[in-house]
């Protein structure tokens, strides 16, 4: 199912463009935020099917950004999450309350990034429907 | 010798010796004498009385012998009360020398919390001239946030929970001055048990703290590093690879294709800016970076550097105000070049709404001034102090979304301490920066 709406914050602006360069091509409906404060206005208005972000961004952070949206905001089961770091070894659940979906590390493969941003997508529409 | 006296100076077994020899055995002898007088008078044969008398020598030989034998035990006894007078009177000294020569700070705490004496190293770490240490309270020497860690080790000594207790704490001087101690508390008791004062035994650590937090620091600057590089270098690796394998896999129109090589060429340069930038500090701050020093025009560089980054904006525009009666200098001309592109580029960088960036280069006292001014950001006061520490960047605010490696201004410092200058600046938040350096006129 193409169109689903997704958010990429990174304060990197090459990365964005690539990202949303990537999913564009793909059929999805793209918006971009620069750091955690930004993709916190864009919740307000929209709810995306994924939010993928950047763990380390000056500001809000990743981690920060997905914690305020799942204790303040309610990030619901509707929104996938992706977060992507700087090392290799990131673990989204060790020693940390926020699970995020899915995680990759830079640098992205591109090929490995289509497969994930789907199977995510599928994931959380199902999340989505056992919840109704 | 007086047997009052000398009994009241024993105890114990000794004390029946003497008890014995002055009031037993005296009696005894005059006894045994009246014995044999009265014997021999009221012997009724001579052969009775020699042996009365035989006797009565004997029982007085005995009486001297034991006599004899009790005084020396006694003159030993006494002789080793003495010895041990001395022997203490030469463990007082000892001490005493201890105490006053010991680069320790010691002192004796009276059960107030005053201090009942101190030695001469304590007086040089805390004391104030004329006011000497004892009669002070330890409470109004130590910092009041360290207060009640103190009071808490000299109650648990007094409560007889433990002997002796160790803490850092700091002190703080009469004129307001502080530094860190390492001290040890015990509690000096009497022969009943009683407390009766405690011995401090401090030593000043400020040094050893300084160098372990100068350590720490470093090791935090260097993990600080390696994320930043780190960091960096994948977000830039990310572009080209991404890019790249976009090219490969798409199809792509001949407009995306270029537009997608100049991303990855842009990530490129970023990434070999970000090694020689790194390199060169490395080199300068390791002091292993030689100045190629030729006659310096800095007006004229000063000049082709505003060209230089009039090109990479249309937002700004750039003026530059020379004095005329600029000194001969010399300096690296390609070094001072990139001091000039380094500010130049940041004054453009950090007002992103455009504005005027004047350059000056006027002719101080000890060398040529130059500063850079813009009409940008400027610089919170809390980050002022250090911009050009390495990787410090300012990431409050608009800040945050201006690239940067936190490498730039470090460079410029070193490049000018290298010429024997000084580097400066002046920022208000929000109404722009002024980065001034100075070369120094050559000595002759």
């Amino acid at each position: 199912m193409a169109g689903e709406l997704i958010l990429i914050v990174d304060d990197e602006p090459s990365i964005r463009r690539l990202l949303s360069g990537h999913l564009l091509r793909r059929g999805y409906r793209v918006v971009v935020a620069r750091d955690g404060t930004e993709a916190l206005r864009f919740f307000k208005e929209e709810t995306p099917n994924l939010l993928i972000t950047d763990l380390n961004m000056p500001g809000l952070g990743g981690l920060d950004l997905l914690r305020h949206l799942k204790a303040v905001d309610g990030l619901g089961p509707v929104t996938a999450t992706m977060i992507i770091s700087g090392t290799k070894n990131f673990a989204p659940t060790h020693g940390d309350p926020v699970a995020v979906d899915d995680s990759l590390s830079k640098p992205i493969d591109m090929a490995e990034f289509s497969l994930r941003v789907k199977r995510v997508l599928r994931l959380a529409a199902e999340r989505a429907a056992s919840a109704e | 010798m007086q047997p009052n006296y000398l009994h009241a100076r024993f105890r114990g077994p000794r004390r029946l010796l003497v008890v014995y020899l002055a009031y037993g055995l005296g009696p005894l002898a005059a006894l045994t004498a009246g014995a044999i007088v009265t014997s021999r008078e009221m012997a009724t044969s001579q052969a009775v009385a020699n042996q009365v008398l035989l006797f009565a020598l004997g029982l007085a030989g005995a009486i001297a012998l034991a006599t004899l034998v009790g005084l020396l035990i006694l003159r030993r006894a006494l002789g080793s009360e003495a010895e041990a007078e001395s022997a203490r009177r030469q463990a007082e000294g000892h001490l005493r020398v201890i105490f006053e020569n010991s680069a320790l700070g010691i002192c004796t705490v009276g059960l107030d919390g005053r201090i009942k004496t101190a030695n001469p190293a304590l007086e040089t770490m805390l004391g104030e001239e004329g006011r000497p240490l004892p009669g002070q309270s330890y409470r109004a020497l130590t910092h009041p946030d360290d207060v009640p860690d103190s009071d808490r080790m000299y109650q648990r000594i007094q409560r007889g929970e433990v002997d002796s207790l160790s803490i850092d704490k700091r002190y703080r001087r009469t004129d307001g001055s502080e530094f860190w101690a390492s001290v040890t508390v015990s509690g000096f008791r009497g022969e009943d048990g009683q407390l009766q004062y405690f011995v401090s035994l401090v030593e000043d650590i400020q040094t050893r703290k300084e160098a372990t937090e100068q350590l720490q620091k470093l090791s935090n600057d260097k993990s600080h590093f390696v994320s930043m590089v780190s960091h960096e270098f994948r977000n830039a690796l990310t572009g080209i690879r991404g890019f790249s394998e976009t090219i490969r896999d798409e199809a792509l129109s001949p407009d995306d294709v270029h537009d997608f090589a100049n991303e990855i060429n842009r990530e490129a340069q970023r990434m070999s800016r970000m090694i020689s930038e790194l390199l060169d500090l490395e080199r300068m701050e390791s002091g292993r970076a030689q100045l190629r020093r030729a006659p310096l025009d800095l007006a004229e560089l000063g000049s082709a550097a505003l060209t230089r980054a009039q090109a990479t904006t249309d937002r700004h525009h750039f003026r530059v105000v020379a004095s005329d009666n600029l000194r001969p200098l010399e300096g690296d001309v390609d070094k001072i070049t990139q001091v000039l592109a380094n500010l130049l580029g940041n004054a453009v960088k950090y007002s992103p709404e455009g504005g005027e960036v004047l350059l000056t280069i006027a002719a101080g006292r000890g060398g040529a001034e130059v500063s850079v001014s813009d009409h940008g950001l400027g610089i919170p006061a809390a980050d002022l102090g250090r911009v050009f520490e390495r990787y410090h960047r300012v990431e409050s605010g608009e800040h945050r979304y201006i690239e940067g490696t936190g490498l730039g201004l470090p460079i410029v410092k070193s490049i000018v301490e290298l010429h024997g200058g000084r580097v400066g600046v002046v920022s208000r938040e929000g109404e722009g920066s002024t980065f001034t350096f100075e070369i120094p006129w050559p000595a002759n």
